[in-house]
């Protein structure tokens, strides 16, 4: 039977799963350096149990785990976002006046972002970047479908609406 | 229309009356638009292979943890014949270690001169290019487990990805995962510029993160958040010394490492704050690129240049 323990799965765990926890807990908390001290912690308390912990629940535990260790001593900074290469290559040809909307769109954008509550942010960057289903960010946070499509609904308002004030 | 439609249309949930009334809303295309782009943005980049390596350490320092067998205590004694020879074997053992030692904690040095810059490759193949009158030295016995580095003066590093990589100078500590950044230590002043990857500056008990395109100076411990070109590489690289709000002092050393030249002044404010660039090849054209934006004259005669203040008689 499968294993945690077993070197395999666990590398296979933190190959699945490593990069979503990261950008879970920067997208909160907007510091990379305690997103990356996250993730080691939650693999090694992983270890430490790995006798007890099915390779199927092995998931939320992690999710547990990070959720635990931010809880009481992250404080939310602002989150910066870079885009995506492929984005910033194919805008080469624009208008000048195309551009300088565009980077101002952009830059709303992150500022909406950042206004954002920090639960309704990791949960809409999730969905639209890691393309995340409801479900999947309901486990990591430990509520239900129906309050991630709360957030997401109210985080999109919220977007549209610090945009439009701006 | 339900309270959650944004939620349900993101997920393309919304019945096709729904879907058509939303769509048919004054708001739709900001609310189209903002669902697009914010599918480009990206979180830095996360380090897996770093956290993976520290956690195989992690493992492995639980795993020497176990509890030590107790060994049979029952007392050895060597047969009397061996004594002479083992005690000789004993010393070269011992000897042996010590030169081992001594060889592997060696400091390995490299120093570049006056007007020279000198490209480095390190044992785990980052690379490293020297400015001029800059030294570079690390322990080359513990560069396996530690890539850590001295560096007086001012260097740029390409850092292979590994293990954590830090650069100590005498105002502070750098240290960096595979990424591309410049070090500018001088009398007072630490500049830190990130190209690629992130960079951490400690000076004291302050840190700070950079990203690419952000820079810090730290002038006599006043942190000054700057930017440069992202992917670039430091102007020096291309034969040019650049400075934002340097006190004139220090633009005048660089000269003086950058060119084979002796500077004097006479009636000048060395604590004026200059920005600007001046060639690293040209001594003429960069005593004009000093003295200009400054207000002040100078002389030439040979090696020695003199700096005096316009209204000096």
């Amino acid at each position: 039977m499968d294993h945690v323990c077993e070197e395999q799965v666990y590398s296979q765990l933190f190959e699945t799963h490593s990069k979503t926890i990261y950008n879970y807990i920067y997208y909160k908390f907007g510091n990379s350096e305690k997103a990356h001290d996250t993730v080691q912690e939650a693999f090694v308390r992983l270890w430490e149990n790995c006798a007890k912990v099915q390779p199927e629940k092995a998931r939320s535990f992690l999710y547990t785990v990070a959720n635990n260790l931010y809880l009481n001593t992250l404080k939310a900074e602002k989150v910066r976002l870079k885009y995506a290469d492929r984005h910033q290559k194919s805008m080469t040809h624009e208008s000048p006046e195309y551009l300088m909307e565009h980077n101002q769109f952009q830059e709303k954008l992150k500022n909406a972002l950042n206004a954002l509550p920090e639960n309704q942010r990791a949960t809409f960057l999730l969905n639209r970047i890691d393309g995340k289903k409801y479900a999947e960010i309901a486990e990591m946070e430990g509520v239900s479908v129906k309050a991630i499509e709360k957030r997401m609904h109210l985080a999109l308002k919220t977007l549209r609406e610090q945009i439009e004030g701006i | 229309m339900e309270d959650n439609h944004l939620a349900k249309w993101l997920n393309g949930e919304l019945s096709e009356e729904e879907q058509k009334a939303f769509v048919a809303s004054a708001d739709y295309a900001l609310y189209k638009r903002i669902a697009e782009e914010s599918t480009l943005l990206r979180a830095p980049e996360f380090e897996a292979e770093e956290v993976w390596n520290k956690l195989q350490e992690v493992k492995n320092e639980a795993t020497d943890e176990q509890p030590v067998i107790e060994m049979d205590s029952t007392p050895v004694h060597w047969m009397e014949p061996f004594r002479p020879f083992l005690k000789i074997a004993a010393i070269i053992v011992v000897m042996l270690g010590i030169s081992y030692v001594y060889l592997n904690s060696q400091a390995t040095s490299f120093t570049s001169e006056v007007a020279q810059q000198l490209n480095l490759n390190l044992p785990d193949q980052s690379e490293v290019v020297l400015n001029a009158k800059s030294t570079l030295s690390y322990e080359q016995g513990e560069w396996e487990e530690n890539r850590r580095l001295e560096l007086e003066g001012e260097a740029y590093f390409k850092v292979a990805k590994g293990s954590k990589f830090t650069v100590e100078t005498s105002l502070g500590a750098i240290a960096v995962l595979g990424t591309e950044f410049n070090v500018r230590q001088r009398k007072g002043l630490l500049e830190v510029s990130c190209f690629e990857g992130k960079v951490q500056v400690q000076q004291g008990l302050k840190k700070l993160v950079l990203i690419p395109g952000e820079a810090v100076q730290i002038l006599d411990g006043n942190w000054e958040e700057q930017k440069v070109s992202e992917g670039a590489v430091p102007s020096w690289m291309s034969k040019e010394s650049s400075f934002n709000s340097v006190p004139l002092k220090i633009v005048l050393n660089e000269l003086q490492r950058q060119f084979d030249v002796d500077v004097d002044q006479d009636g000048v404010d060395l604590n004026t704050l200059f920005s600007g660039s001046f060639s690293n090849t040209d001594l003429n054209l960069a005593l004009e690129s000093i003295s200009i934006p400054t207000q002040l004259r100078y002389t030439r005669d040979g090696k020695k240049v003199l700096f005096y203040a316009t209204n000096t008689p």
